[in-house]
């Protein structure tokens, strides 16, 4: 099993579970024994490189691949036996958006409003112009759908999922394609929509945009989830505290006494080391909470080491996601922080 | 390997309020596939597509009455006598404008029913809006319920909307022949068998249909429906029906065989039904008699299993497989 941020109970707050849900294409095994948490009110980020399973995930909680083995439980319903009524409450996009080429993007959330069970009229219309208004098409509404950029078809299938007000919205790269105002608004929307008491469920690849809306996320790599949690305890594991010195002496000396004195004395430094690979000048870069950096700094200075900088730098969701999905860290010397990460999944997924 | 059962907690999460400009219709079975049977009639009368195939159609009916009318002009100027440009010119009048209006609906008709139908499914894999439409609520079954709906929709104006202009155009073109009209043969009886003369044409027409639609969702795409059945009714069942009457100078089992294959298409057993049909609405010439091929009853049963079989696989399939586009 995954991350223990939770032991796996089931209460009327869970809106997706998902127990061992497993897919095979012949040999092929896409996602495997996936137990995955979604609560009510989540902005949940679900990550993974290409070809992680991500979208076959997401393909099965909507009922368009049956699962190998496993089941999903959709606001209380196993979507094998009651799809059609878990569909209802739920607005989605499946990768690029796809919708009828000869329609206006008028009309073809007309044709989505009629399958989603809408009334046709003057309410539908109403709601498609809202809609419209909402993700700024209102302008290109009577355009063609063969004639839109990337970036209005992404709009228009967010539209297309929002359009009856669901209760958990799936979004499977809902930025691509959009420049970085639109990905702006994107996730302003996502903010909106989370204040609103929706359940969102967010595919990217996108790290800054998950980090800045998400609350939890998974990380999953070759069908396997390798990381569940919230993700301001993820971004935790993941903080440093940088320090400059004057001379290379003095840093060395930084080194010496904090490596000697971290185990005894201070044991929420989990590491410390010189990072010689950015400035003429080396740092040090320490394993701790950023809370620490006044009692680093006080350390320091009673043996006459004054820093000339010293900050704390947060964890970020990219360098976790990357220590977590690639064979070796990009960063050099790797972190740590990121190697205490990696193999606290590996335990995981050898334990399963 | 499907999951086993969990046992479900007593009640889901209850459903939370919608926005009020959002407006939910009646979600029983039928008021859900009706509403899905209009939106597929609505995407069909938004196509160009549908108006280029309506244009040709309309364009077919005209200019093949007028092309008659023209013809009957040209021997009339030529002197022919009154007796033979009346027979000449029978096909621009009721009861004989309905056999041509026929052959008309089951030739072009069939081929513009076709390309319609192929369309409206296999599009949805082409355009890969099966995946939008499959993730809004409805069952498969419903939205592929509802294509044949449409289908059959289709069906039923492109027979009385042809019908009706093909009538119609024949009686104004027959202004230029001076011949008048008669309706001697109109009574309740006659109106009965011609409304059943076209219910006969919309089943075989329909029959098509279902075969372009099985076709479409086996193979995913427009072409596979609409390749797949124009090959069938213009070459395979042409051929089978060579080979029937090939039948006739091989003797034994083989032969028999051979020549019992064409009561087992589609195409046979429309004639047949048509056929069986005509002497009430074409006048026959004293003494002629119109040899009964086979009986409705054979030719019914032979249509209603290959509609069986066409509509049950497709929606098997449909329910089935993944979609992974």
């Amino acid at each position: 099993m995954a991350d223990n941020e939770d032991t796996f109970t089931y209460d009327s707050n869970i809106v997706i579970s998902t127990n061992r849900l497993t897919k095979a294409f012949g040999k092929l095994v896409a996602v495997n024994d996936l137990h995955l948490q979604v609560m009510r009110g989540d902005v949940f980020g679900f990550l993974g490189p290409n070809g992680a399973g991500k979208t076959t995930t997401i393909r099965m909680l909507l009922g368009l691949i049956r699962p190998t083995a496993g089941s999903a439980i959709i606001f209380g319903m196993d979507n094998a036996y009651q799809l059609p009524a878990i569909l209802q409450r739920i607005g989605a996009i499946v990768e690029t958006p796809a919708f009828y080429p000869y329609l206006s993007g008028k009309d073809n959330l007309h044709a989505v409003a009629a399958a989603s069970g809408m009334v046709s009229g003057s309410a539908s219309n109403r709601r498609v112009e809202e809609v419209l208004e909402i993700v700024e098409l209102g302008a290109q509404a009577e355009d063609a759908f063969r004639n839109y950029s990337l970036g209005m078809k992404q709009r228009l299938g967010i539209g297309a999922a929002l359009l009856a007000d669901p209760e958990l919205v799936i979004l499977d790269e809902p930025t691509n394609g959009l420049d970085p105002a639109g990905q702006f608004e994107i996730r302003q929307l996502i903010q909106r929509l989370s204040t609103l008491g929706k359940t969102i469920f967010i595919s990217s690849h996108f790290l800054h945009d998950i980090q800045q809306v998400c609350n939890r996320v998974a990380i999953l790599q070759k069908g396997n989830l390798i990381k569940q949690g919230a993700v301001n305890k993820l971004l935790q594991q993941g903080e440093q505290i940088i320090i400059r010195l004057n001379t290379i002496n003095e840093t060395e000396q930084a080194l010496t006494l904090l490596q000697q004195n971290k185990e005894r004395e201070y044991p929420w430094i989990a590491q410390v080391y010189m990072d010689t690979s950015k400035q003429h000048m080396p740092i040090l870069r320490v394993d701790a909470p950023r809370a620490r950096s006044a009692e680093l700094n006080a350390l320091l200075a009673q043996h006459n080491l004054f820093a000339a900088e010293i900050h704390p730098q947060e964890g970020s969701l990219e360098e976790i996601f990357l220590g977590l999905t690639t064979p070796s860290a990009s960063i050099s010397p790797p972190r740590p922080g990121m190697a205490a990460l990696a193999r606290d999944s590996s335990d995981q997924q050898s334990g399963q | 390997m499907k999951s086993s059962y969990r046992a479900m907690p007593e009640s889901s999460i209850p459903p939370a309020g919608r926005a009020s400009s959002v407006l939910m219709g009646q979600q029983d079975y039928v008021s859900v596939l009706l509403r899905l049977t209009g939106m597929e009639l609505y995407k069909i009368r938004r196509r160009l597509m549908s108006k280029v195939l309506t244009f040709i159609g309309i364009m077919a009916t005209v200019s093949l009455f007028g092309l008659l009318a023209l013809a009957t002009f040209l021997e009339a100027k030529s002197g022919a006598p009154p007796e033979v440009l009346r027979r000449f010119s029978e096909s621009l009048r009721l009861p004989e404008s309905l056999s041509l209006i026929t052959q008309l609906l089951l030739t072009l008709g069939q081929i513009l029913i076709i390309i319609l139908v192929s369309t409206i499914v296999g599009g949805e894999y082409t355009d890969k809006t099966v995946r939008l439409m499959l993730t809004r609520g409805p069952t498969r079954t419903q939205l592929l319920l509802s294509k044949i709906g449409a289908a059959a929709d289709a069906v039923v104006l492109c027979v009385v909307g042809i019908t009706l202009l093909g009538i119609l155009t024949g009686f104004m073109l027959n202004v230029i022949t001076g011949i008048t009209p008669t309706f001697d043969f109109f009574s309740m009886s006659w109106l009965g068998h011609a409304l059943l003369y076209m219910l006969i044409t919309m089943l075989g027409l329909f029959t098509y249909a279902m075969m372009a639609l099985f076709l479409s969702t086996l193979g995913r795409a427009t072409a596979a429906g609409m390749a797949g059945v124009l090959t069938w009714s213009f070459l395979i069942e042409p051929a089978i029906s060579i080979i029937g009457l090939f039948g006739r100078t091989i003797s034994g089992p083989l032969g028999s065989f051979f020549q019992a294959l064409p009561a087992y298409l589609i195409g046979p057993n429309i004639s047949v039904l048509l056929q069986n049909d005509s002497p009430y609405i074409f006048p026959q010439s004293p003494g002629a008699q119109v040899p009964q091929a086979a009986t409705d009853i054979h030719a019914l049963l032979v249509l209603a299993v290959y509609l069986v079989v066409f509509i049950g696989i497709a929606l098997w399939v449909n329910r089935r497989r993944d979609v992974l586009i």
